[in-house]
């Protein structure tokens, strides 16, 4: 381990401890870091300038304006803690995203109406990377998203973030590293590949009488004959209507198990199976997945294409589907 | 309690012995001009409580088995090509009846599912392009069969929280199964008078809309919704439709009440019913014994400022 | 951080710094440069046209490294006249004017700020006066509202104003206690000083400077006097001795020069000694970038820590060692009848009988014609004197230039003029006749502002002549009082208006108007005022002030002081920024139903865990006696009412509240 990573590691260890995680902070002393930012620095070195000048020439008037501008250094101080401790922020749960994607962090910074609210410009960024994201908390609604650039599957912890605030007058920068225990889902990034269904084996074989393998109802029009006869409506013509038959948006319904196919990286078979479980997904097949040891059951909806792509993302077995 | 809802509640008592709340509850759906899920193993008398209702309040009771070859037309109705006029008259369905019972909604295909929560939602049918009102009032009771069974498809999240209440009954005490023992007869076969016609009961809906709401217990639900939404726990916070509907039930259960005002007990009474099935995930979750509404409900003062 | 862009087109913040930026540089018109100025402006009107859209790209740094690379050394060519201060101050500004132009990051903006704030500062160097000093505090908050303006974009400018005003308001205070406390340094170095600025009189007089200075209405100092004001005729500020003829023009003796100089490399201060009658007071003294100080002979400096830095010479005036860059005060004590024959009348006798080689012809025939008739000292001065009198001479200030011969053509051809004609006229005749004389320029009189501090100012110019005569030593003569015997007694208005002639000032007539002399007698006592406390706190005047608060200073008690003052400091800020103890906001009948339950949990030990007020009357019930029972219904009834009814509030409902609250605590304690 490098001296560097080292100390990284050090330092989030101790920020482990000083900021525990949370989903949501209201910021205080202990999560609250300040220091004069370089301007503030700057400042000081103009106020010693303008020090060094009264004094050698007498002129109170420069003093006087020298211990003005410290004695405001001293004031922003407290004001700007002040007005970054006000600071409550939540994070809402983050979606699962595909790889290359960009995941979006959503923020919300909490104004309660009772409370005076928080001024200035904040900075927010993921731990130690540049290009923060600038936010005016005086005009934006206040939420925000901050993008998190993925670019392999898995299921990955998100790092810190750090927000930080110049308000009101740029000489301290207040800041904090919040982990808001985000674990972010990254499902692999789609293949396209045809899609290829394999009959369920030896499991499952108790509910075939329960498999939904009826049509698809689309509309009713008028007989032509020729048609299969197992597609007349039969009751409308019972009924004595005329004769009908009906029509199907598909002809049937796929059901099956999508596998890995073999012969391929692992990554790529990981890839096309996420872009067949999208397409299975679009059209409401039904369907299962057996990757090696993990199994998804049959099923269909949202709920099981996330439990199908979150098996693909975790692939080499790092646990259970939730 | 109103002298009518007392006496409906008590009709109703008659049918479905010791499940008082329930029936409270279910009046109030009624009221607030919601659909009613009853989650419950078969035989618990979620039938019953749905020809009972329709007995009281007088409406016309039809009954749709859902299966998985259950066609949306099935329940909707088709248009059907008269060969004296020459032309397609549309035949309604059985949903076009003012209390519908959706019987085991969880087995049919997702599409007629979707097919019953618009007409819900919509109070209205639309085939080949033509508008079909449904009857006023319009009642649903939906019953799903609790626990993972196979072959059926859970309704998903999106489309659960067009029913305003869930509710179960659950096996009825050593008493009231007795005394229904007792009685003999299982169902009685004849109907019984109404005590409310329909035209009252939407005169009670309409009455719904006037019951006085305090600031404070606006301030009260907000409290608790927000609390579902920044919290660690809940799975699916609540919605602003679900805030709407806690408000809409809670002032139900005061009309119910007789009372043209709000107070926080009003929303603790319906706010498991209005909110558990919302919360909750349906990842076959239900065994889970912990109640997540009643936690937030023990978690938010009623009082605080 | 630093790569963060600024908006340019409509962002208010670089707008406003550079609107301060230019009227910084506008105020400061005496040490900048024209060109500078200039170019300060440029640089301001291409931000305006950034700010309004015009152009949406700053220029290219390299149009501005060339325009640098001009400026510079035009800078460096000016430089060499203008002295190391005033070639900085104009570098800074130059820096600035083409920083702005180039100004498109944050980093920019901040440096800009740095240097507009610390060119904010250099102004207090050139003028400390009350309006000046008005005029940058504005200018200030300005400034630091545009840097607010930047870290806060978003939020209205009355607000940013006022979050200011508010810390402003609490760094006041603080500033204040540090000023008053903190020791005040004396100069670390001697600092380059400031050519331009230097005014009032000259080492040299050609008769005809003065008239410039007596239409000038700038005070040169006020004298706070201890005892009675000294007479009128007694108000002999000197200020320069003038040995010096060459004909045309007095100036200070240089073989003087050189044994100042001696003197004060070996140390030797002339000491005059002096007993009697004397005057006590401080004198307050203008910058004037030059070392004359102010005083009625024969002066002693008075104030220890002061006695360094004032050298008294043999020629009885007192010369600062550095040249007056800002206000000084200095306290003296004068004798005024003592005799200045204190020095070696010799050398001074030498040095004033020195003549010019030639010219005036004419005044040097007449003196001999006149001092063979008047051999007596006392009777040639005497006749010199008599002659201005007798030939009706005039007092003005606009006399006819005297390019040739000027002491010639003042006597016997125009006639008419001011001190200085008169001065070197009769100087030069006693020295023609044989009697050591010398000029001494300095002011005359001054104006009372209060019971007790005399207001001097530049009109109150005067030259007089001093002569030695036997053993008395030097002896004050006054021509101009001969003439215009008004000039000394009541001051240059007097005696021009007795003369019908005006100062040429366009306030004109204003003086005599009794509300206008009460403005400007309030203006002048402010500026007094202004001048003594703040810009003349010194380390003394500090001394002072702790004497007075503690007493004798000891160590210890100076310890225990500042840490106090150090506490207090904390105190606050504590007072600033600790929460404040809020009142109670909740509503009466929450108060009441608080307190209601404090006592029901107190009483059964049972908590109302965020229960309704009804679900927590029944899981109460069981363990509360009938009247409590009946106590508490009420209660929660009333108040239901109040918070859920939606009714018009009414006393009455709160007054039962009340009741019932009281009702409660009385079964609680009966049943306990």
């Amino acid at each position: 381990m490098t001296l560097r990573a080292h100390w990284q590691a050090r330092t989030l260890r101790w920020l482990q401890q000083r900021i525990p995680p949370s989903r949501h902070y209201s910021l205080n002393l202990k999560s609250v870091f300040i220091f004069p930012s370089w301007f503030g620095w700057g400042y000081l070195l103009m106020c010693g300038c303008l020090f060094i000048l009264g004094t050698n020439y007498q002129n109170n008037l420069m003093l006087l304006l020298c211990y003005f501008l410290l004695a405001l250094m001293l004031i922003t101080l407290f004001t700007s803690y002040q007005n970054f401790a006000r600071l409550t922020i939540r994070a809402t749960p983050v979606k699962p995203v595909y790889a290359g994607e960009p995941a979006m962090l959503a923020l919300m910074v909490r104004t309660d109406a009772d409370e005076k609210p928080v001024h200035g410009q904040i900075e927010v960024t993921w731990w130690q990377q540049p290009a923060p994201l600038t936010v005016d908390l005086d005009s934006h609604p206040p939420h925000f998203s901050l993008p998190y650039v993925t670019q392999t599957r898995g299921i990955i912890k998100l790092p810190r973030v750090t927000i930080s605030s110049l308000f009101p007058l740029g000489l301290y920068r207040c800041w904090t590293h919040l982990d808001f225990q985000q674990t972010l889902t990254v499902y692999p990034r789609p293949i396209p590949c045809q899609v290829t269904l394999y009959p369920e084996d030896d499991e499952g074989s108790d509910t075939s009488s329960e498999q939904p393998g009826h049509d698809d109802f689309y509309a009713l029009r008028g007989y032509q004959v020729g048609e299969p006869l197992q597609r007349i409506a039969w009751k409308n013509i019972a009924k004595g209507g005329d004769w009908v038959s009906k029509t199907f948006s598909q002809p049937q319904r796929q059901t099956g198990c999508l596998r890995m196919s073999g012969g391929e990286p692992v990554e790529t078979a990981l890839g096309k199976l996420a872009f067949q479980v999208i397409a299975l997904s679009e059209q409401g097949a039904y369907f299962g997945l057996h990757l090696g040891h993990i199994k998804v059951p049959l099923g269909s909806g949202d709920a099981h294409k996330h439990q199908c792509l979150c098996a693909l993302a975790r692939f080499p077995g790092l646990g259970a589907v939730p | 309690m109103k002298t009518e809802f007392h006496a409906v509640i008590k009709a109703l008592s008659q049918h479905v012995i010791g499940k008082t709340d329930q029936l409270k509850l279910a009046v109030t759906c009624l009221l607030a001009n919601g659909h009613l899920l009853i989650e419950d193993l078969p035989g618990m008398g979620k039938t019953t409580l749905s020809h009972a209702l329709s007995d009281v309040f007088g409406m016309d009771f039809s009954r749709i088995q859902f299966t998985s070859d259950l066609l949306p037309s099935d329940m909707l109705g088709v248009n059907i090509f008269d060969t004296v006029q020459q032309q397609f008259q549309f035949r309604p369905g059985p949903v076009f009846s003012q209390l519908v019972l959706a019987d085991e909604i969880n087995r049919a295909s997702p599409k007629t599912q979707s097919a019953l929560l618009e007409a819900m939602e919509e109070q209205q049918v639309s085939i080949d392009g033509t508008t079909h009102p449904l009857p006023s009032p319009f009642f649903v009771i939906g019953t799903q069969n609790p626990g993972y069974q196979s072959g059926t498809y859970p309704l998903p999240e999106s489309q659960l929280d067009r029913f305003l209440m869930r509710i179960s009954l659950g096996y009825p005490s050593w008493e009231a199964e007795q005394s229904m023992l007792r009685a003999g007869s299982d169902r009685k076969t004849e109907r019984q008078p109404a005590l409310i016609s329909p035209e009252t009961l939407q005169h009670y809906q309409q009455a719904v809309a006037q019951v006085h709401c305090s600031d404070s217990v606006i301030n009260y639900i907000l409290r608790l919704v927000v609390h579902s939404r920044d919290e660690p726990g809940f799975p699916n916070p609540l919605s602003p439709r679900a805030s709407k509907a806690i408000l809409q039930s809670a002032r139900a259960w005061a009309l119910l009440h007789d009372r043209d005002y709000l107070v926080p007990e009003d929303v603790q009474a319906i706010f498991v019913a209005v909110t558990e099935h919302r919360l909750r995930s349906q990842q076959g979750e239900y065994a889970d014994s912990d109640v997540l509404s009643q936690r937030l409900l023990d978690s938010v003062d009623p009082l605080a400022a | 951080m630093s790569a963060l862009r600024l908006p340019i087109a409509g962002h208010i913040a670089s707008m406003t710094l550079a609107l301060v930026f230019l009227t910084v540089t506008l105020t400061l018109y005496s040490p900048l440069q024209l060109w500078v100025m200039l170019l300060a402006l440029c640089a301001v009107l291409v931000r305006m046209a950034l700010y309004a859209g015009w152009y949406n790209r700053a220029p290219s740094s390299r149009t501005i490294n060339l325009l640098a690379l001009l400026s510079g050394v035009t800078l460096a060519w000016f430089s060499t006249d203008l002295g190391l201060l005033l070639s900085m101050i104009n570098l800074l500004a130059m820096a600035c004017s083409l920083k702005l132009m180039l100004m498109t990051r944050r980093k920019d903006f901040l440096q800009l700020f740095a240097s507009t704030l610390f060119l904010i500062g250099c102004g207090f160097i050139f003028s400390q006066s009350l309006v000046n000093t008005v005029m940058y505090l504005a200018l200030l908050a300005v400034l630091l509202l545009a840097l607010t303006a930047l870290f806060s974009p978003g939020r209205s400018l009355t607000r940013q104003a006022r979050s200011l005003a508010v810390s402003s308001a609490q760094a006041l205070p603080i500033a204040i206690i540090l000023f008053l406390l903190l020791p005040h340094l004396s100069p670390l170095w001697k600092m380059p000083t400031a050519k331009s600025s230097t005014t009032g009189l000259a080492e040299s007089v050609t008769p005809g400077d003065i008239a410039n200075l007596s239409q000038s209405d700038e005070l040169v100092f006020n004298a706070t006097f201890d005892s009675p004001l000294p007479m009128r005729q007694e108000r002999y500020w000197r200020a320069i001795t003038l040995e010096h003829f060459d004909g045309r023009t007095w100036s200070v003796s240089p073989t003087r020069k050189q044994i100042r100089n001696q003197y004060q490399l070996l140390n030797r201060e002339f000491e005059p000694a002096a007993s009697g009658r004397a005057f006590t007071y401080q004198v307050i003294a203008e910058a004037t970038g030059q070392r004359w100080l102010y005083a009625i002979d024969i002066a002693q400096v008075t104030d220890q820590g002061r006695g360094n830095e004032i050298w008294q010479g043999a020629d009885y005036q007192l010369i600062a060692r550095r040249p007056l860059m800002s206000k000084m005060a200095y306290d003296v004590k004068s004798y005024p009848d003592v005799q200045l024959n204190q020095t070696l009348l010799t050398l001074d006798s030498r040095l004033n009988l020195q003549l010019p080689v030639k010219g005036n012809p004419a005044t040097q025939r007449w003196v001999s014609q006149l001092r063979q008739r008047y051999p007596g000292d006392a009777a040639f001065i005497q006749q010199l004197l008599g002659y201005f009198v007798q030939e009706g001479f005039r007092y003005t200030l606009s006399p006819d230039p005297m390019p040739l011969n000027p002491v010639d053509a003042f006597l016997f051809d125009k006639q008419a003029g001011f001190c200085t004609h008169y001065a070197s006229a009769m100087a030069y005749s006693l020295r023609l006749a044989g009697i050591p004389a010398r000029i001494v320029t300095g002011y005359h009189g001054g104006e009372p502002i209060q019971e007790n501090v005399l207001s001097v100012r530049q009109y109150d110019a005067h030259a007089w002549v001093e002569a030695i005569i036997d053993d008395r030593g030097w002896v004050r003569f006054d021509p101009t009082s001969v003439v215009s015997p008004a000039r000394v007694s009541f001051g240059l208005q007097q005696a021009l208006e007795e003369n019908g002639d005006t100062l040429n000032s366009p306030f004109d007539g204003l003086y005599s108007m009794p509300l206008f002399g009460s403005v400007r007698l309030f203006l002048a006592n402010t500026d007094y005022l202004w001048s003594r406390w703040v810009l003349g706190f010194d380390a003394d005047m500090q001394q002072n002030l702790l004497q007075k608060l503690l007493g004798e200073l000891t160590p210890r008690k100076l310890l225990l002081f500042f840490l106090a003052v150090v506490g207090g400091l904390a105190l606050l800020l504590a007072s600033y920024f600790l929460p404040r103890w809020q009142p109670n906001t909740r509503p009466e009948h929450y108060q009441v139903i608080d307190r209601a339950e404090q006592l029901l949990t107190k009483h059964t030990g049972i908590k109302r865990v965020n229960q309704p007020l009804h679900a927590y009357q029944q899981t109460l019930t069981p363990h509360l006696s009938p009247a409590s029972c009946h106590a508490l219904k009420t209660l929660v009834q009333d108040f239901e009412h109040i918070e859920y009814a939606g009714k018009a509030f009414s006393k009455a409902r709160l007054k039962a509240m009340k009741r019932a609250r009281r009702d409660l605590t009385k079964a609680l304690r009966s049943s306990s």
